[in-house]
Protein backbone atom coordinates (compact mmCIF):
# COMPACT_ATOMS: atom_id res chain seq x y z
CA UNK A 1 0.00 0.00 0.00
CA UNK A 2 2.72 2.39 1.07
CA UNK A 3 4.76 1.53 -2.00
CA UNK A 4 1.79 2.17 -4.32
CA UNK A 5 1.11 5.54 -2.64
CA UNK A 6 4.72 6.50 -3.03
CA UNK A 7 4.56 5.67 -6.72
CA UNK A 8 1.39 7.73 -7.24
CA UNK A 9 2.85 10.61 -5.27
CA UNK A 10 6.04 10.60 -7.34
CA UNK A 11 4.03 10.39 -10.54
CA UNK A 12 1.85 13.32 -9.42
CA UNK A 13 4.88 15.40 -8.56
CA UNK A 14 6.42 14.64 -11.93
CA UNK A 15 3.24 15.81 -13.67
CA UNK A 16 3.25 19.03 -11.64
CA UNK A 17 6.90 19.67 -12.49
CA UNK A 18 6.23 19.12 -16.18
CA UNK A 19 3.21 21.47 -16.13
CA UNK A 20 5.22 24.10 -14.23
CA UNK A 21 8.07 23.81 -16.72
CA UNK A 22 5.65 24.45 -19.58
CA UNK A 23 3.71 27.22 -17.83
CA UNK A 24 6.62 29.10 -16.20
CA UNK A 25 7.97 30.79 -19.37
CA UNK A 26 4.43 31.91 -20.27
CA UNK A 27 3.90 33.31 -16.79
CA UNK A 28 7.22 35.13 -17.00
CA UNK A 29 6.18 36.76 -20.29
CA UNK A 30 2.83 37.80 -18.80
CA UNK A 31 4.49 39.43 -15.79
CA UNK A 32 6.87 41.32 -18.07
CA UNK A 33 3.99 42.55 -20.24
CA UNK A 34 1.97 43.66 -17.20
CA UNK A 35 4.92 45.59 -15.85
CA UNK A 36 5.23 47.48 -19.11
CA UNK A 37 1.62 48.68 -19.00
CA UNK A 38 1.56 52.08 -17.27
CA UNK A 39 -0.81 52.20 -14.36
CA UNK A 40 -3.43 54.90 -14.85
CA UNK A 41 -3.31 57.66 -12.31
CA UNK A 42 -6.06 57.93 -9.72
CA UNK A 43 -7.50 60.91 -11.57
CA UNK A 44 -7.43 59.11 -14.91
CA UNK A 45 -9.13 56.10 -13.41
CA UNK A 46 -11.74 58.31 -11.79
CA UNK A 47 -12.34 60.17 -15.02
CA UNK A 48 -12.87 56.87 -16.85
CA UNK A 49 -15.48 55.94 -14.28
CA UNK A 50 -17.19 59.28 -14.24
CA UNK A 51 -17.16 60.43 -17.83
CA UNK A 52 -20.46 61.45 -19.28
CA UNK A 53 -22.67 58.64 -20.43
CA UNK A 54 -22.22 57.72 -24.08
CA UNK A 55 -24.12 59.95 -26.39
CA UNK A 56 -27.30 58.62 -27.81
CA UNK A 57 -27.06 58.50 -31.61
CA UNK A 58 -30.62 59.73 -31.80
CA UNK A 59 -29.70 62.92 -29.90
CA UNK A 60 -29.52 65.84 -32.27
CA UNK A 61 -26.03 67.07 -33.08
CA UNK A 62 -25.73 70.71 -32.18
CA UNK A 63 -22.98 73.26 -32.21
CA UNK A 64 -22.13 73.47 -28.52
CA UNK A 65 -20.35 76.64 -27.42
CA UNK A 66 -17.33 75.86 -25.29
CA UNK A 67 -15.59 78.75 -23.55
CA UNK A 68 -11.85 78.33 -23.55
CA UNK A 69 -9.16 80.99 -23.35
CA UNK A 70 -8.93 83.48 -26.18
CA UNK A 71 -5.78 82.86 -28.21
CA UNK A 72 -5.28 86.58 -28.71
CA UNK A 73 -5.78 87.50 -25.07
CA UNK A 74 -5.24 84.74 -22.55
CA UNK A 75 -6.99 86.76 -19.88
CA UNK A 76 -10.28 86.52 -21.78
CA UNK A 77 -12.55 83.73 -22.90
CA UNK A 78 -13.72 83.00 -26.41
CA UNK A 79 -16.45 80.61 -27.55
CA UNK A 80 -15.52 77.72 -29.79
CA UNK A 81 -18.25 75.76 -31.52
CA UNK A 82 -17.97 72.00 -31.10
CA UNK A 83 -20.34 69.54 -32.78
CA UNK A 84 -21.83 67.44 -30.00
CA UNK A 85 -24.81 65.12 -29.80
CA UNK A 86 -26.30 66.65 -26.69
CA UNK A 87 -28.92 64.96 -24.59
CA UNK A 88 -32.19 66.83 -24.00
CA UNK A 89 -31.88 65.90 -20.31
CA UNK A 90 -30.27 68.94 -18.64
CA UNK A 91 -28.17 66.91 -16.19
CA UNK A 92 -26.73 64.65 -18.89
CA UNK A 93 -26.30 67.67 -21.13
CA UNK A 94 -24.41 69.54 -18.41
CA UNK A 95 -22.15 66.53 -17.87
CA UNK A 96 -21.48 66.26 -21.60
CA UNK A 97 -20.51 69.89 -22.03
CA UNK A 98 -18.44 70.04 -18.84
CA UNK A 99 -16.55 66.89 -19.78
CA UNK A 100 -15.88 68.39 -23.20
CA UNK A 101 -14.69 71.57 -21.51
CA UNK A 102 -12.40 69.52 -19.25
CA UNK A 103 -11.05 67.57 -22.22
CA UNK A 104 -9.82 70.90 -23.54
CA UNK A 105 -9.47 72.52 -26.96
CA UNK A 106 -7.24 71.34 -29.78
CA UNK A 107 -4.71 73.96 -28.75
CA UNK A 108 -3.95 72.88 -25.20
CA UNK A 109 -2.49 76.32 -24.40
CA UNK A 110 -6.06 77.60 -24.37
CA UNK A 111 -7.22 75.27 -21.61
CA UNK A 112 -8.97 76.92 -18.70
CA UNK A 113 -9.18 73.83 -16.50
CA UNK A 114 -6.40 71.44 -15.51
CA UNK A 115 -6.13 68.31 -17.69
CA UNK A 116 -6.20 65.94 -14.74
CA UNK A 117 -9.40 67.39 -13.26
CA UNK A 118 -12.57 65.34 -13.58
CA UNK A 119 -16.25 66.01 -13.13
CA UNK A 120 -17.39 63.61 -10.42
CA UNK A 121 -21.07 64.51 -10.41
CA UNK A 122 -23.55 67.09 -11.53
CA UNK A 123 -26.89 67.75 -9.87
CA UNK A 124 -29.67 70.08 -10.90
CA UNK A 125 -32.00 71.25 -8.16
CA UNK A 126 -35.61 72.20 -8.93
CA UNK A 127 -34.85 75.91 -8.51
CA UNK A 128 -32.25 75.83 -11.30
CA UNK A 129 -29.21 75.53 -9.07
CA UNK A 130 -26.57 73.35 -10.70
CA UNK A 131 -24.11 71.67 -8.39
CA UNK A 132 -20.90 70.60 -10.10
CA UNK A 133 -18.65 68.33 -8.11
CA UNK A 134 -15.08 68.18 -9.41
CA UNK A 135 -12.13 66.07 -8.38
CA UNK A 136 -9.43 67.53 -6.17
CA UNK A 137 -7.24 68.25 -9.17
CA UNK A 138 -9.44 71.23 -9.96
CA UNK A 139 -8.20 72.88 -6.77
CA UNK A 140 -4.66 71.53 -6.74
CA UNK A 141 -3.80 71.96 -10.43
CA UNK A 142 -5.51 75.22 -11.37
CA UNK A 143 -2.78 77.87 -11.56
CA UNK A 144 -3.00 79.95 -8.42
CA UNK A 145 -4.00 83.56 -8.97
CA UNK A 146 -7.10 85.71 -9.14
CA UNK A 147 -7.05 85.96 -12.93
CA UNK A 148 -6.51 82.26 -13.63
CA UNK A 149 -9.04 81.12 -11.03
CA UNK A 150 -11.63 83.59 -12.29
CA UNK A 151 -11.07 82.37 -15.84
CA UNK A 152 -11.55 78.75 -14.76
CA UNK A 153 -14.87 79.43 -13.04
CA UNK A 154 -16.02 81.74 -15.82
CA UNK A 155 -15.38 79.08 -18.44
CA UNK A 156 -17.53 76.60 -16.50
CA UNK A 157 -20.34 79.10 -15.88
CA UNK A 158 -20.42 80.46 -19.40
CA UNK A 159 -20.29 77.04 -21.03
CA UNK A 160 -23.27 75.99 -18.93
CA UNK A 161 -25.04 79.26 -19.71
CA UNK A 162 -24.60 78.73 -23.44
CA UNK A 163 -25.63 75.09 -23.56
CA UNK A 164 -27.85 74.24 -20.61
CA UNK A 165 -30.45 76.97 -20.18
CA UNK A 166 -32.05 75.16 -17.23
CA UNK A 167 -29.01 75.92 -15.09
CA UNK A 168 -29.49 79.35 -13.57
CA UNK A 169 -26.82 79.36 -10.90
CA UNK A 170 -23.84 77.24 -10.08
CA UNK A 171 -22.29 75.86 -6.95
CA UNK A 172 -18.86 74.30 -7.28
CA UNK A 173 -17.79 71.51 -4.94
CA UNK A 174 -14.43 69.82 -4.78
CA UNK A 175 -14.59 66.11 -4.02
CA UNK A 176 -18.07 66.53 -2.59
CA UNK A 177 -17.07 69.29 -0.20
CA UNK A 178 -17.54 73.03 -0.14
CA UNK A 179 -14.12 74.67 -0.20
CA UNK A 180 -13.11 78.19 0.77
CA UNK A 181 -11.29 79.04 -2.44
CA UNK A 182 -10.48 77.46 -5.78
CA UNK A 183 -6.69 77.75 -5.55
CA UNK A 184 -6.18 80.26 -2.77
CA UNK A 185 -7.98 83.31 -4.09
CA UNK A 186 -11.40 82.91 -5.70
CA UNK A 187 -14.25 82.46 -3.24
CA UNK A 188 -16.07 79.16 -3.81
CA UNK A 189 -18.33 79.41 -0.79
CA UNK A 190 -20.80 81.31 -2.91
CA UNK A 191 -22.95 80.47 -5.89
CA UNK A 192 -22.28 81.90 -9.33
CA UNK A 193 -25.00 83.23 -11.59
CA UNK A 194 -25.05 81.22 -14.80
CA UNK A 195 -28.11 82.43 -16.60
CA UNK A 196 -28.16 86.13 -15.87
CA UNK A 197 -31.60 86.63 -17.42
CA UNK A 198 -33.38 83.82 -15.62
CA UNK A 199 -31.59 83.71 -12.29
CA UNK A 200 -33.71 84.53 -9.29
CA UNK A 201 -32.68 84.35 -5.66
CA UNK A 202 -32.27 80.65 -4.93
CA UNK A 203 -34.63 78.81 -2.64
CA UNK A 204 -31.70 76.76 -1.44
CA UNK A 205 -29.21 79.01 0.24
CA UNK A 206 -25.65 78.07 0.88
CA UNK A 207 -25.48 81.10 3.11
CA UNK A 208 -23.66 83.32 0.69
CA UNK A 209 -24.76 85.58 -2.10
CA UNK A 210 -24.89 85.01 -5.77
CA UNK A 211 -22.00 86.18 -7.84
CA UNK A 212 -22.06 86.56 -11.55
CA UNK A 213 -18.68 85.72 -13.01
CA UNK A 214 -19.71 86.53 -16.53
CA UNK A 215 -21.32 89.74 -15.48
CA UNK A 216 -18.53 91.00 -13.28
CA UNK A 217 -19.23 94.67 -13.40
CA UNK A 218 -16.12 95.99 -15.00
CA UNK A 219 -15.51 93.13 -17.28
CA UNK A 220 -17.81 93.06 -20.24
CA UNK A 221 -16.29 94.01 -23.53
CA UNK A 222 -18.38 95.24 -26.39
CA UNK A 223 -17.66 92.05 -28.29
CA UNK A 224 -20.11 89.57 -26.90
CA UNK A 225 -18.13 86.70 -28.31
CA UNK A 226 -15.04 87.55 -26.37
CA UNK A 227 -16.08 88.90 -23.04
CA UNK A 228 -14.39 87.84 -19.89
CA UNK A 229 -14.80 88.47 -16.22
CA UNK A 230 -11.28 89.66 -16.05
CA UNK A 231 -11.13 91.75 -19.16
CA UNK A 232 -10.90 95.45 -18.61
CA UNK A 233 -13.36 97.78 -20.24
CA UNK A 234 -11.93 100.36 -22.57
CA UNK A 235 -12.24 103.92 -21.52
CA UNK B 1 0.96 100.57 8.14
CA UNK B 2 0.26 97.08 9.45
CA UNK B 3 1.25 93.88 7.69
CA UNK B 4 -0.89 90.79 8.14
CA UNK B 5 2.19 88.63 7.82
CA UNK B 6 5.83 89.40 8.43
CA UNK B 7 7.46 86.12 7.62
CA UNK B 8 6.70 82.68 6.35
CA UNK B 9 3.64 82.21 8.54
CA UNK B 10 0.31 81.69 6.91
CA UNK B 11 -2.53 83.34 8.82
CA UNK B 12 -6.04 82.41 7.77
CA UNK B 13 -8.27 84.75 5.79
CA UNK B 14 -10.22 85.50 8.95
CA UNK B 15 -7.03 86.14 10.95
CA UNK B 16 -5.99 88.74 8.41
CA UNK B 17 -9.43 90.32 8.36
CA UNK B 18 -9.44 90.41 12.16
CA UNK B 19 -6.29 92.50 12.12
CA UNK B 20 -7.63 94.81 9.40
CA UNK B 21 -11.09 95.17 10.91
CA UNK B 22 -9.65 96.29 14.23
CA UNK B 23 -8.32 99.45 12.56
CA UNK B 24 -10.40 102.55 12.10
CA UNK B 25 -10.24 104.50 8.88
CA UNK B 26 -7.86 102.02 7.30
CA UNK B 27 -7.66 100.68 3.78
CA UNK B 28 -6.73 97.09 2.98
CA UNK B 29 -4.43 96.05 0.15
CA UNK B 30 -3.64 92.42 -0.54
CA UNK B 31 -0.71 91.80 -2.90
CA UNK B 32 -0.37 88.78 -5.17
CA UNK B 33 1.77 87.54 -7.99
CA UNK B 34 -0.24 85.66 -10.59
CA UNK B 35 0.58 82.43 -12.36
CA UNK B 36 -0.74 83.71 -15.66
CA UNK B 37 -1.28 86.94 -17.54
CA UNK B 38 0.86 89.28 -19.57
CA UNK B 39 4.18 89.64 -17.73
CA UNK B 40 4.87 93.17 -16.60
CA UNK B 41 1.23 94.11 -16.10
CA UNK B 42 -0.67 94.70 -12.87
CA UNK B 43 -4.38 94.28 -12.18
CA UNK B 44 -6.43 95.61 -9.31
CA UNK B 45 -9.50 93.73 -8.08
CA UNK B 46 -12.35 94.78 -5.86
CA UNK B 47 -15.24 92.65 -4.74
CA UNK B 48 -18.46 92.52 -6.73
CA UNK B 49 -21.72 93.40 -5.03
CA UNK B 50 -22.58 91.81 -1.71
CA UNK B 51 -25.90 92.03 0.08
CA UNK B 52 -25.89 94.07 3.24
CA UNK B 53 -27.14 91.66 5.86
CA UNK B 54 -27.33 93.26 9.24
CA UNK B 55 -28.35 91.39 12.33
CA UNK B 56 -31.21 92.58 14.53
CA UNK B 57 -28.74 94.68 16.46
CA UNK B 58 -27.51 96.35 13.29
CA UNK B 59 -24.21 94.55 13.39
CA UNK B 60 -22.87 93.65 9.97
CA UNK B 61 -22.34 89.96 9.40
CA UNK B 62 -18.69 88.96 9.43
CA UNK B 63 -19.18 87.02 6.20
CA UNK B 64 -20.37 90.18 4.44
CA UNK B 65 -18.15 92.71 6.18
CA UNK B 66 -17.14 94.19 2.84
CA UNK B 67 -20.74 94.89 1.83
CA UNK B 68 -20.81 98.47 3.08
CA UNK B 69 -17.47 99.24 1.47
CA UNK B 70 -17.94 97.87 -2.04
CA UNK B 71 -18.42 101.28 -3.67
CA UNK B 72 -15.48 102.78 -1.79
CA UNK B 73 -13.33 99.78 -2.66
CA UNK B 74 -14.05 100.21 -6.36
CA UNK B 75 -13.27 103.91 -6.16
CA UNK B 76 -10.00 103.11 -4.38
CA UNK B 77 -9.28 100.37 -6.91
CA UNK B 78 -9.89 102.70 -9.85
CA UNK B 79 -7.53 105.27 -8.37
CA UNK B 80 -4.76 102.70 -7.93
CA UNK B 81 -5.36 100.96 -11.26
CA UNK B 82 -5.21 104.31 -13.06
CA UNK B 83 -1.78 104.92 -11.59
CA UNK B 84 -0.62 101.41 -12.43
CA UNK B 85 -1.80 101.70 -16.03
CA UNK B 86 0.47 104.70 -16.49
CA UNK B 87 3.50 102.79 -15.24
CA UNK B 88 2.90 99.31 -16.62
CA UNK B 89 1.81 99.23 -20.26
CA UNK B 90 -0.85 96.67 -21.02
CA UNK B 91 -2.42 96.93 -17.60
CA UNK B 92 -6.15 97.67 -17.53
CA UNK B 93 -7.21 101.21 -16.80
CA UNK B 94 -10.08 100.27 -14.50
CA UNK B 95 -10.47 98.11 -11.45
CA UNK B 96 -11.79 94.59 -12.10
CA UNK B 97 -14.36 92.83 -9.98
CA UNK B 98 -13.78 89.31 -8.73
CA UNK B 99 -14.86 87.19 -5.79
CA UNK B 100 -11.59 87.41 -3.94
CA UNK B 101 -12.10 85.54 -0.67
CA UNK B 102 -9.85 87.76 1.40
CA UNK B 103 -11.78 90.90 0.53
CA UNK B 104 -15.22 89.56 1.57
CA UNK B 105 -14.61 89.65 5.31
CA UNK B 106 -12.74 92.95 5.35
CA UNK B 107 -14.58 95.95 6.77
CA UNK B 108 -12.64 98.67 4.96
CA UNK B 109 -12.03 99.82 1.41
CA UNK B 110 -10.19 96.75 0.19
CA UNK B 111 -8.43 95.82 -3.03
CA UNK B 112 -6.30 92.98 -4.32
CA UNK B 113 -3.31 93.90 -6.49
CA UNK B 114 -2.06 91.10 -8.72
CA UNK B 115 1.24 91.37 -10.54
CA UNK B 116 1.89 89.24 -13.64
CA UNK B 117 3.52 86.85 -13.34
CA UNK B 118 5.59 84.06 -11.85
CA UNK B 119 6.34 82.95 -15.42
CA UNK B 120 8.91 85.72 -15.94
CA UNK B 121 12.30 84.25 -16.78
CA UNK B 122 14.20 86.57 -14.51
CA UNK B 123 12.86 87.09 -11.02
CA UNK B 124 14.60 90.45 -11.07
CA UNK B 125 11.95 91.63 -13.54
CA UNK B 126 9.36 91.30 -10.79
CA UNK B 127 11.61 92.93 -8.22
CA UNK B 128 12.09 95.92 -10.52
CA UNK B 129 8.31 96.34 -10.71
CA UNK B 130 7.89 96.67 -6.94
CA UNK B 131 8.85 100.35 -6.48
CA UNK B 132 6.44 101.30 -9.28
CA UNK B 133 3.66 99.23 -7.76
CA UNK B 134 4.24 100.72 -4.31
CA UNK B 135 4.33 104.25 -5.73
CA UNK B 136 1.10 103.65 -7.67
CA UNK B 137 -0.67 102.35 -4.57
CA UNK B 138 0.51 105.33 -2.52
CA UNK B 139 -0.56 107.85 -5.16
CA UNK B 140 -3.84 106.06 -5.71
CA UNK B 141 -4.51 106.13 -1.99
CA UNK B 142 -3.72 109.84 -1.84
CA UNK B 143 -6.17 110.48 -4.68
CA UNK B 144 -8.82 108.32 -3.03
CA UNK B 145 -8.49 109.72 0.50
CA UNK B 146 -10.77 112.78 0.11
CA UNK B 147 -13.64 110.53 -0.92
CA UNK B 148 -13.15 108.09 1.96
CA UNK B 149 -16.12 108.75 4.19
CA UNK B 150 -16.79 106.08 6.78
CA UNK B 151 -20.08 104.40 5.83
CA UNK B 152 -21.52 104.41 9.34
CA UNK B 153 -20.79 108.06 10.04
CA UNK B 154 -21.52 110.14 6.96
CA UNK B 155 -19.29 113.15 6.77
CA UNK B 156 -16.63 111.63 8.94
CA UNK B 157 -13.33 111.20 7.21
CA UNK B 158 -10.60 108.95 8.50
Amino acid sequence: MNGRWRTWLLAGLCVVVVIAAIYFPKLKRKVKTSANIAQPSEEQARRELTTAPPTNPSDPKVKAKMFWANDEDESALAPINVDLALSPDPVLRAKQVLNTLLAGPVNSDLRTLPPDAALLAFYLLPDGTGVADFSEALATSTPSGIQSEELAVDSIARTLEANVPQVKRLKILVHGQEVDTLAGHLDLTQMFVVNTKAAQPPTLSFGLPLKSPAASAASVSSDSTARSASKAPKR
Amino acid sequence: MLQTRNGNENPSFDDRSTLANAQRGAVFVTLHISSTGLPGTVRVYALSDLPTRASAGGILSWDFAQASYVTLSRKFGDAVQGQLAQRFKGSPSNVQTASVRQLRTTAAPAIAVEISSVSVQDRGDLDRMMPGVADAIARGLAAFRPSYVLPSEAGTQP
